[in-house]
Parts: C-alpha cells; sequence; structure tokens
C-alpha cells in the first residue's frame, strides 16, 4: 500500500513516516503544497494522509480538489486543526474519507488509515483475520472457531482497533480517544475501558476464543497472540 | 463626586454672592447720601427764596404747612446772637402717632423790624421709604439676575460640554476585541478636537497591542501543537519495546499523560482566543433537543461508570448559533456536572425555550460559584480540571446574548444558561 505523507513539520512528519514504514506501508512525503501538487499529478498512491495548512501557495484543502479530479478512487484522510470544523466539512464535501484533528495518536491514523483501505480496495468482501478470530466489518459481524459473538458497537469498535494496532501497547487514553472521539479529553477518568474490554473478553472466552487481550502493568492492554 | 457644572456654579455663587450683597449696600447708601443732599439743597433754596419774598414783602410767605413740609417763625429774644443750623430732628406725625425723621432748617431774618427765628422743616421719612423700596427692588433684581446668570451659565455649559458626553457614550461602547477603530466625530473645539484625536490613537494603540497578545497567543498555541504531538507519538513508538520495566512503563505512561494534558490546555486556550476574536462566523439553525440528547448517549459510559441517576425534561428549542459553540457549551457543562458528581449521584437536565438547567449532586464548593467561571479558577474537590470549562462556557454565552448562572444549594450544583437575548 502507498501511501503520500503531506504534512509541513518535518520533525511530525518523520515520526509519521516511521510508524507507518513500521506498519508496512510504502511512505512518500511532501512538505509543501507544490510539492505535494508534483507529486499527485506524477504518481498514483493509495491514500493520501494530508494536512490542511500548508505553505507554497495552497491548502490541503486544494489538493484535495486536485487530487479528486486526477484520481477519484484514492483514499484521502484530512488532518486539520482542532476547532476547524469548516475545513472538516469543506475536506468530507470534498471527497475526504476520514479526518483527525491534531494532535492525534498513530495508532489511531493507522486505524482509520486500516478502514479506509479496505473500503476502497478489498469492496465488501473482506474480512480480517486473527487466530481464531473472523470480522466481516461490512457487516459487522465477528466470529470465533466459526461461532457468532454477539458485540455491543463499543466492543466491536474496540476489537477493531485491536486487530488494526495488533502487538501494540495501546494506553488507555488512547483506546478512549478512540472510542469516544477528541472531547473525551474533557474527562479525567477512563475506568470504563476496563469494564468494555472486560466484556468483549469474556464474550470471545465464552467461544473458546484464545485469550489475545493482554494488560500491560495497569496503563494499557495489548492484543497479540505472541508469547512475551 | 460632583459634576463639574455645579463645581463651576458653585464657585460663580461664591464669587458673585458677596460682591452683589457689597455692590448693593454700597448703591443703598450712595442713595441715601445722595437723597439726603438733595433735601439739603432743597432746603437752602428755600431759605433764599423766604429770604428774597421776606426783604420785598416784610412778612413771610404763605406756605400751605403739611405734615411733611412745615415753615413757621418764632421772634428772636433779645440778645440771642442769630444763627443758622442744619440738623437731623424727629417729630411727632400726628396722622399716624409716629415719631419720623426730619430734617430742619434754622436761619435768621429781619421782619418788621424785629428779628426772626424762621424754622423749616422737611420730612425725611419719604426717602427711608425710597431708601427700602430700592433696597428691595435691588435685592430683586440681584437674585433675577442672579438666576437668569445661573441658567445661561447651565444651558451654555450644557451644549459647550455635549461633545464630550457624546465621547464618553462612544467610549462606553468601545470593545477591545472590535476589530473597527474607534472614530469620535470632528469637533470645531480645539480642546475637543484634541481629545478625539489622542482617543482615537490612543484607542488605535490599544487595540493594536491587544490583538498582538491575542495573535502571540495563538501563534504559541500553534507552535506548541507540533512538538507535542511529536512526544505522543515517540511515546508511543517507546511503548512497545518489549525490554521496558514495569516502572519505566509507568512514568512513560505518565509522561504520555502531561503531555495530553498539556495539548488540551493548549487546545483549550486557542479556543478561548478563537471564540474572543469570533472566529466561529459559521451560524447554522441548532436544535438543542437533538444535539443534546447524542451528547447524552456519548457520556453514557460514564454515567454508568459513576452509577449516576439521569433525569431530564426536554422540550425542543431551536436557535441560530455556532454549530460548534453549541456543542462545546453542552460538552463542558455536561462533562463538569458528571466529573463533579458524587458516585450514585444524580443528573436533572432541564430544556426550556428560556433556559437550559444543569443540576447535579456534588460537595460543597470551596469558593463562591461566581469566581468559578474565572480562568484557571477550580474548586479544589475537583481532581484534574485545567479550571477552563466554565471560562470557556461563560465566553460562548457572552457572545451570544446567553446569561450562565452558577449556583449551589442544599448539596445540587446548578449551571443554567439562559437564552434571555433570544
Amino acid at each position: 500500500m502507498k501511501i503520500l505523507l503531506i504534512e509541513d513539520e518535518p520533525a511530525l512528519a518523520a515520526s509519521m513516516q516511521e510508524f507507518l514504514l513500521s506498519e508496512g506501508y510504502v511512505v512518500e512525503y511532501a512538505a509543501d503544497f507544490p510539492s505535494a501538487e508534483e507529486k499527485i499529478a506524477l504518481y498514483e498512491y493509495d491514500c493520501l494522509v494530508v494536512d490542511v495548512n500548508l505553505p507554497g501557495g495552497g491548502t490541503g484543502l486544494d489538493i484535495l480538489h486536485d487530487l479528486k479530479k486526477q484520481h477519484p478512487t484514492t483514499g484521502v484522510i484530512i488532518v486539520s486543526a482542532r476547532n476547524a470544523m469548516e475545513d472538516r466539512i469543506t475536506g468530507l464535501d470534498l471527497g475526504a474519507d476520514d479526518y483527525l484533528t491534531k494532535p492525534f495518536h498513530l495508532p489511531e491514523l493507522n486505524a482509520r488509515l486500516k478502514a479506509i483501505l479496505r473500503r476502497r480496495y478489498f469492496g465488501g468482501g473482506m474480512t480480517i483475520e486473527f487466530g481464531d478470530l473472523k470480522v466481516n466489518p461490512d457487516r459487522h459481524e465477528v466470529s470465533a472457531l466459526g461461532q457468532p459473538i454477539d458485540l455491543t458497537p463499543k466492543e466491536y469498535d474496540l476489537l477493531l482497533y485491536f486487530l488494526a494496532n495488533k502487538h501494540r501497547v495501546l494506553r488507555r487514553e488512547i483506546i478512549a480517544e478512540h472510542l469516544l472521539g477528541d472531547d473525551v479529553d474533557q474527562m479525567d477518568d477512563f475506568n470504563f475501558i476496563y469494564s468494555h474490554v472486560k466484556n468483549l473478553r469474556k464474550k470471545l472466552l465464552a467461544q473458546g476464543c484464545t485469550d489475545y487481550i493482554r494488560m500491560v502493568y495497569g496503563i494499557g492492554y495489548k492484543f497479540t497472540d505472541r508469547k512475551s | 463626586m460632583r459634576k463639574l457644572l455645579q463645581r463651576t456654579q458653585s464657585l460663580f455663587l461664591q464669587i458673585a454672592a458677596p460682591v452683589f450683597v457689597l455692590a448693593g449696600v454700597a448703591m443703598f447708601f450712595a442713595l441715601e447720601w445722595s437723597l439726603q443732599h438733595f433735601d439739603e439743597e432743597k432746603l437752602l433754596h428755600s431759605r433764599q427764596e423766604i429770604e428774597t419774598y421776606v426783604r420785598f414783602h416784610d412778612t413771610l410767605p404763605v406756605i400751605f404747612n403739611s405734615i411733611d413740609h412745615r415753615l413757621y417763625a418764632i421772634p428772636q429774644p433779645e440778645g440771642q446772637s442769630p444763627v443758622s443750623s442744619l440738623s437731623d430732628t424727629s417729630l411727632l406725625n400726628p396722622l399716624e402717632n409716629e415719631i419720623e425723621p426730619f430734617l430742619q432748617l434754622t436761619f435768621p431774618v429781619k421782619m418788621r423790624g424785629k428779628n426772626w427765628q424762621v424754622t423749616l422743616l422737611q420730612s425725611s421719612v419719604e426717602h427711608e421709604d425710597i431708601g427700602a423700596t430700592v433696597a428691595g427692588l435691588l435685592t430683586i433684581l440681584f437674585l433675577l439676575l442672579f438666576g437668569v446668570l445661573l441658567w445661561v451659565n447651565r444651558s451654555v455649559s450644557r451644549r459647550v460640554w455635549q461633545p464630550f458626553f457624546q465621547v464618553l457614550d462612544r467610549m462606553r461602547q468601545f470593545r477591545l476585541a472590535d476589530p473597527t477603530p474607534l472614530r469620535l466625530p470632528d469637533s470645531s473645539v480645539t480642546e475637543f478636537h484634541e481629545l478625539h484625536r489622542t482617543l482615537e490613537e490612543l484607542a488605535e494603540k490599544v487595540q493594536k497591542d491587544f490583538r498582538l497578545v491575542k495573535q502571540f497567543t495563538e501563534n504559541a498555541s500553534h507552535e506548541l501543537q507540533t512538538p507535542l504531538a511529536i512526544i505522543q507519538h515517540k511515546i508511543d513508538v517507546l511503548l512497545q519495546d518489549e525490554s521496558l520495566s514495569e516502572v519505566q512503563m509507568q512514568q512513560l505512561d505518565l509522561i504520555a499523560q502531561s503531555a495530553r494534558r498539556m495539548a488540551r490546555l493548549n487546545q483549550t486556550l486557542l479556543l478561548l482566543v478563537k471564540i474572543e476574536n469570533d472566529q466561529f462566523a459559521l451560524r447554522e439553525r441548532i436544535d438543542w433537543k437533538p444535539l443534546l440528547e447524542k451528547r447524552l448517549r456519548w457520556l453514557e459510559d460514564f454515567f454508568l461508570e459513576k452509577q449516576l441517576v439521569l433525569r431530564t425534561d426536554l422540550r425542543p428549542v431551536t436557535m441560530d448559533m455556532n454549530p460548534l459553540l453549541a456543542e462545546t457549551l453542552l460538552t463542558n457543562l455536561l462533562t463538569n456536572a458528571v466529573k463533579h458528581n458524587l458516585p450514585g449521584g444524580t443528573l436533572t437536565i432541564r430544556l426550556s425555550s428560556n433556559e437550559l438547567s444543569i443540576s447535579n449532586t456534588a460537595l460543597p464548593p470551596t469558593i463562591s460559584p461566581e469566581k468559578l467561571s474565572g480562568r484557571f479558577v477550580r474548586s479544589t474537590t475537583s481532581t484534574d480540571g485545567l479550571g477552563l470549562g466554565l471560562a470557556i462556557a461563560q465566553e460562548i454565552c457572552e457572545k451570544n446574548g446567553f446569561r450562565l448562572k452558577l449556583g449551589f444549594e442544599h448539596g445540587l450544583w446548578t449551571s443554567s444558561v439562559q437564552f434571555t437575548s433570544i
């Protein structure tokens, strides 16, 4: 999967690039408007991660506009400043698949990217398989060892997030932000994550599924089948 | 505090009153003196006429003796040398039975071979009356003059000071955050012209400084975002290192939490500045009820966690407002009501066309409720809040003409937004 990262902050871009490379993507990088325009004119990407505010005479929204004329199937994630609701609305109107507000967590970017790529390139038939688990994202169906499991929307969301970020330590805050959105930063107490994880695990174990959820020193969880 | 007009008028009174009194007294005495002089002259004239008459006719002229004016002659006793004198005296007025003042002139004449002493009496009571009348008139005149002067002074002052009050009015309407410069009317009066220009310059400078400070806050917040994001990313990466010990992991978690707190503080300050700058121009029809219900569903996990009992009485209310601000206002008030609630407590929400009121069980606040909408102010019962939530709610209310009322009564904390101006 080939990703174009358009971000004017070099340090931020570097850490995003590093992360995406570690997830197995091919990542190219543009730091300003003209070089981004040049890249989308010359090459084809599976998904763009584009910051709205860019130096060099145009915004990320302009790039989105031009991209959709040339490669309408390319997925796009808009990265905007928080509280810039107009940017988000315009971005989604112009055909962006999703938006992230700065600052965001890398696992969040990962989960959004995977969802877009799944939707855009694998159609309805794609299933996510992990050990005993099988998930059909289009039909919101989960099964373990062939047995369907009935999950609440939040448990399902949580499971998908775990699957997108498998083998990765995920702090409780990040999970809470994924489940409830940016506004969750108003709250101080994320104990509810504990109950959701507990319920999810109980439902999976009830079907004889291997226990993939590990608690990590009280700071978060890791979804993995590797022995530590 | 006294008005300038009162002050000038009292000064005017202090100076004018003694002058008027002195002038009045002086005039009275001058009049008296001249009247007296006039009487004396008249008597001396009469004497000359009488002497001339006596020389030709050897008898006194026939004069109708009135109460006011009398002439009589008495033979001069032998051996007494003739004298003439002018003096004041008092005689009884038989009509009014009063002693009245007279001017008396005595002089000798030779008549029918004898020496006579002639006495001319002229009442001066009229003069006293005239004096009194004049004094009264003068007093009335002075008072009238005084009144007219005061009135003229007052109305002139009012007219002259009119531009000043206009400026005061404009200054009262002047808002620092307003992007339009202060414009004061041109005045043909030098002093006001200077005042206006000076105030305009001052306002421009203050507005510019204010803009700069705001811009600085915005830029600083913006610049902080990137390093904070990098810190967060790097912690995420670092946490994947399997060789980390439990203590190291927990410390990383603490660093991440602090970075998150800073990022949040930064976001919130930025939001506050943007609200102050009116950067949320977009207005949409906001339907409060579904918006509120959406937020309540969003908070479900926290209700369950704290085992809160939710009571709602929501009526449909719509108004034009920025959607993000409406949502922020709701989120801030609702999350406060959840965060500061007691385990197993209640949360009561009422929405009507007049107000939105949110009440929750809470510990008594350690500072007065009104102060809590200040920035970085928090009650010590809260654990981790930034102390900006209510400040933002307050700012949003102000921008939309709502009134935010905070209060604590009978173990219930209530924040209510009154949609008064809608």
